[in-house]
């Protein structure tokens, strides 16, 4: 790839690479801006930008990233995801082929998801200015009036239920760029929830919390949730699944799992007299097979989560300023 | 001719039955004058003759209560104002906010002892105290310290108690825990059949004989429950281990007397003296005669205890047992259990007899450790016996908290000029600890009146501590500093000693966060009060895994290999034989791509490579096992050294070199660890004299985890007192991270005057 003055590349990679493979009525109508049709008085509308380094590696690429990580966030609203924009910052030098492998891994998550492409953008930048590739993605869903998923719905008693084995996206990141050999073994676990979210939504209509626990795993989520709600979290170590070598890959790396980002694993919190419905509901989610109750809201000191460990203690779940730093004397 | 003399005692006399012990000498030499507590001490007024005066001042300290300390002793003449007709105890001014001296809790004494044969309404009483002896701060909620702000509120004085209580000639005159066999509390047995008694001599009798089979029992104590065992049967041992999840950290052994203690132990005059005294701490002792199996393994040192309460000597004298383990009563790293519900739900089903009593446990105190080192008593973890004594400054503290730093943690708070350091409170990251930390807390601005005004925590970004402290700066806007973790640790011993001039500060231990991002923990300062600056540091080796290094001692071996040989490091045989290749290979991966491996410079790593390269210990299954067990198989009267590079004596490459070569050639692994404290004690004394030539300075002050090592700190000072360089060590404060909160508040007490 070539650096472009703004000119006639980009509109060749706009015709060869993006038309053809995001091809739908609303991109074909060639404007400044699309117009969308709306069904509800309620829309979710939100925002993410994608640096992953490596773009590729084992279970997707950027590209899938991109697209599960935003409807991940439109159904974390309760939204039906309807509309996707996707933009591009593209690195002098990205191999052609490698562009049109993200685009079409895009596309068909897109597809997979039910959510439409419907506006775009590209730059090319200098060598060294990004690597690679550089996705924005904004989404629009939209909402049924009567459903309030906010984390200061969450209250005592509620349950916590994570909907698969936590870690995975975290690792394989990490273990691919360092080229550490956890590759073969573990997958991104990128994927995006929709029909799960939405049998649950309409299983079970006052969930009162969902969020994709992405950057900083579910131990940062879960705080930002009970330092929102003012509530305390307990988790139970024995339920919390996480694969054997995810495991084995965290200890080697001194990593704690729980704080290791996913890509694909959703935190609900619901009352309890829903807790079982909806575990079987994820549960028969191809996505959802290994989804566990890890834990409830319950009385304690308001922001904070802890783990009740196997040895019969209980361990605080803090907040991370950054990196894990080491702290054992 | 008569004078009156204003007397002024400043020290430990509050609370411990000093103003009575004042009336009867006065009294009892017909002086006239009365007594009274003040803010700072005690003030004595006398009309007397010089003479009189002097054998009064000389009675203060001779007669004095044992546990009384007395610090300073001011007589100020004045001519008599207006005669008075008797010597009278003048009550206590409520004064503002000022009443901060409490206690601490004091074994029971040898009158009380002997009062348990002989008084009728107490005989065989265990909870029998008078105001010599007997739980202090351990019982308190509230002040002024009398009856109703203790957890005895409950229970009302007999008629026989209270005309003690009010008898000024008697040694409970205002003994605020007395209690008797009418009026005071009880034991109260458990079993897990479903039978209870409050019978004082069967529950005796039925511990002894659990206790003679092999049993285990939880028992309340002063500041917590305690889980007993038989220290000469390895099962019982077992059982311990297995009920407490603790499996390896040596146990605390407690002996019916010093006698029997020296028959396993052998014991120093000032030991002896320590182990005695009313603090009763536990005592770190060589071993003379093994004491039993699975107690400390490793080790040749036994933590040693003498009774305390009353019901530890009934306990020895019915099971005529010689030595019993004598542990907290907890699970994990949870803090010692102390409410009466909380222990019966956790310990009943892992127990054989559950004993608790009805005298409520304010606050938790942990048993104190305490070892001697050059000659001085070293406190190791200061609790009961101690907290909430504070250590006296030359200049202001007032409203200064510092929060201390997380896995030993300790807060402490600065009143007028004072540091009230915490009792021992433990790992933060435990949520119970956590919870016992800030009800601590809580508790301790509620008993010194205390109002935080100014902040100061550590520099690490993450510990608990710190995230409190951020918090509370937050909720009322107040000011917070942070202090890098080796400074307060050096800051510490200068607060004990109240040095202020600029020193060498030679600080060793495990971790702390330092100002370039990196782990510091064998560092060397130039520092005062107010800045340090790093002069000298170990070299920086690579920490594969971040905190999985500091679990895994063999991670350690394999980075300072990797660093000092690279691609050629040389493991021994039967390194890669206990550990395989493979994983090996795999931390050496870790090291190569830098993942999740920062640098660090921490002693305590050192001690654990040098471990487990020896096969000593590859895993610490609690904090600095590999170095204590490094430290107790190193040999007596080896004084080799390995080789030591002059220009620049932290370097490791040589001591690795011989290390590794000795190995090889099958020296002894303990002669080995000799010559590994041999040649790092030389190391740190060639830093040592350098920097004191090049930075002009004549003080040096010891500090760190890593001092707790008796055999480096021994071989250190030694050569440092030949050397005729004067150091400091801590004695009063620990110098693990225990201090940190010490050495904070010092700080902050220098930045906050300005
Ligand atoms: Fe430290
Ligand atoms: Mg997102
Ligand atoms: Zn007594
Ligand atoms: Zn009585």
């Amino acid at each position: 790839l070539g650096h472009g003055s703004g000119g006639t590349l980009t509109q060749s990679l706009i015709d060869e690479i993006f038309y053809p493979a995001f091809s739908n009525p609303f991109l074909q109508q060639q404007h400044d801006g699309t117009v969308l049709p709306l069904m509800s008085q309620h829309i979710a509308f939100t925002t993410d930008s994608f640096v992953v380094s490596p773009l590729f590696f084992p279970g997707g690429n950027i590209g899938d990233l991109a697209v599960n990580g935003t409807v991940n966030d439109l159904l974390c609203c309760g939204a039906t995801p309807l509309y996707l924009s996707a933009g591009f910052i593209l690195e002098e030098g990205l191999p052609l082929e490698d562009l049109k492998k993200i685009v079409k891994t895009m596309a068909k998550a897109a597809e997979k998801a039910g959510i439409t492409i419907v506006t775009g953008d590209t730059k090319v930048v200098e060598k060294g200015k990004c690597d690679g590739v550089f996705i924005n993605t904004s989404g629009i869903g939209s909402i049924q009036k009567n459903l309030r998923i906010s984390p200061k719905n969450v209250t005592e008693g509620d349950i916590v239920i994570v909907t698969g084995p936590i870690g995975e996206h975290g690792v394989c990141i990490l273990s691919t760029r360092e080229n550490l050999g956890f590759e073969s073994k573990i997958k991104s676990d990128t994927v995006a929830l929709r029909s799960m979210v939405m049998n649950l939504l309409s299983g079970i209509p006052n969930i009162h919390m969902l969020r994709d626990a992405t950057r900083g795993g579910i131990a940062s989520t879960l705080n930002e949730i009970a330092d929102t709600a003012q509530v305390s979290i307990a988790l139970d170590e024995s339920k919390i699944p996480i694969e054997e070598p995810v495991l084995s890959a965290c200890e080697l790396l001194g990593l704690d799992p729980l704080y290791v980002a996913n890509e694909g694993v959703l935190l609900v919190i619901l009352p309890p007299e829903e807790a079982e419905s909806a575990l079987q509901i994820i549960k028969n989610d191809p996505n959802g097979s290994k989804a566990e109750i890890i834990g409830e809201v319950v009385k304690g000191t308001p922001g904070e989560v802890y783990l009740n460990t196997a040895l019969g203690s209980s361990r605080i779940i803090g907040r991370l300023s950054g990196e894990q730093l080491p702290r054992i004397c | 001719m008569i004078s009156q003399y204003n007397i002024h005692i400043k020290g430990l006399v509050q609370g411990v039955g000093f103003r009575p012990f004042v009336y009867r000498l006065a009294t009892d030499m017909h002086l006239h004058g009365y007594v009274d507590n003040r803010n700072d001490g005690v003030f004595v007024m006398i009309q007397a003759t010089p003479s009189q005066k002097d054998d009064f001042v000389k009675g203060l300290t001779t007669h004095k209560p044992d546990v009384a300390e007395i610090e300073t002793v001011t007589v100020l003449e004045k001519p008599v104002s207006k005669p008075l007709p008797d010597f009278f105890i003048a009550p206590s001014r409520e004064v503002d906010n000022h009443i901060t001296r409490i206690s601490p809790d004091i074994a029971v004494c040898d009158e009380c002892l002997q009062d348990l044969i002989s008084q009728p309404h107490r005989i065989r009483y265990p909870f029998i105290n008078c105001t010599h002896c007997g739980p202090r701060f351990s019982i308190i909620n509230a002040l002024p310290y009398d009856r109703p702000g203790t957890t005895m509120s409950v229970f009302r004085m007999c008629p026989e108690c209270e005309a003690e209580y009010t008898d000024v000639r008697d040694r409970r005159f205002h003994a605020q825990p007395i209690a008797c066999n009418h009026c005071g509390p009880h034991y109260h047995l458990f079993m897990k059949n479903g039978y209870e008694t409050v019978d004082y001599e069967e529950i005796l009798s039925r511990m002894a004989a659990v206790l003679r089979q092999g049993g285990v029992v939880a028992l309340k104590g002063l500041g917590g429950f305690n889980l007993i065992c038989n220290a000469e049967n390895e099962k019982a041992i077992c059982r311990l281990r297995e009920i407490k999840k603790r499996y390896k950290k040596p146990f605390a052994v407690m002996f019916p007397d010093v006698p029997t203690l020296s028959h396993y132990l052998n014991i120093l005059p000032l030991e002896k003296e320590i182990v005695s005294s009313w603090r009763r701490p536990i005592v770190l002792l060589e071993e003379k005669q093994k004491i039993g199996t699975g107690i400390n393994d490793g080790y040749k040192t036994v933590g040693a205890m003498l009774p305390y309460l009353p019901v530890h000597y009934h306990l020895f004298a019915s099971s005529e047992l010689k030595a019993l383990v004598m542990t907290s009563g907890n699970r994990g790293d949870n803090p010692i259990l102390t409410d009466n519900d909380a222990a019966l739900s956790d310990l009943l089903r892992e127990v054989d007899l559950f004993v608790e009593h009805n005298r409520d446990i304010s606050n938790r105190v942990d048993d104190s450790i305490v070892q001697v080192v050059g000659s001085q008593p070293r406190i190791i973890r200061r609790s009961r016996g101690f907290t909430p004594e504070p250590l006296s400054l030359k200049f202001d503290t007032e409203g200064i908290l510092a929060f201390g730093a997380e896995r030993v943690s300790m807060f402490a708070l600065g009143k007028d000029k004072e540091i009230i350091l915490s009792q021992y409170i433990g790992d933060l990251k435990n949520r119970e600890t956590y919870l016992f930390y800030r009800e601590a807390l809580d508790k301790f601005c509620l008993l010194f009146r205390f109002t935080p005004r100014y902040l100061v925590c550590d520099a690490h970004p993450d510990y608990f501590s710190t995230q409190l402290a951020l918090q509370l700066a937050q909720r009322f806007q107040i000011p917070l500093l942070r202090v890098q973790h080796h400074h307060a640790h050096a800051a510490a011993v200068m607060a004990e000693y109240g040095l202020t001039e600029d020193v060498i500060a030679v600080c060793l231990d495990g971790t702390g966060y330092g100002d370039d991002g990196c782990i510091w923990g064998g560092e060397i300062f130039r520092c005062n009060q107010s800045e340090y600056r790093r002069i000298a540091h170990l070299p920086y080796v690579p920490l594969p895994g971040g905190d999985a290094a500091a679990k895994s001692p063999w991670r350690m071996a394999v980075s300072y290999l990797k660093s000092i040989y690279g691609s050629k490091a040389d493991y021994p045989e039967t390194f890669i034989e206990r550990l395989g290749e493979s994983h090996i290979r795999q931390i050496e991966m870790l090291i190569e791509k830098g993942v999740n491996t920062p640098l660090t410079s921490s002693a305590g790593r050192l001690f654990d490579a040098v471990a487990s390269l020896l096969g000593i210990c590859d895993e610490n299954t609690y904090q600095a096992e590999a170095a204590a067990l490094l430290e107790q198989i190193a040999e007596n009267g080896i004084s080799r050294c390995y080789p030591i590079n002059s220009d620049n004596p932290l370097d490791l490459r040589s001591l690795f070199d011989g290390i590794l070569k000795d190995y090889r050639l099958s020296v002894p692994v303990s002669e080995i660890a000799s010559v590994f404290h041999n040649t790092l004690s030389a190391m740190l004394l060639n830093i040592i004299i350098q920097k004191v030539k090049t930075e002009r300075l004549t003080t040096v002050v010891l500090s760190g985890g890593v001092f707790q090592n008796k055999r480096l700190t021994n071989l250190l000072i030694k050569q440092l007192a030949n050397r005729k360089i004067s150091y400091y060590l801590s004695s009063r404060i620990p110098c693990n991270d225990g201090a940190i909160a010490v050495g904070q508040l010092y700080i902050a007490a220098l930045k906050k005057r300005g």
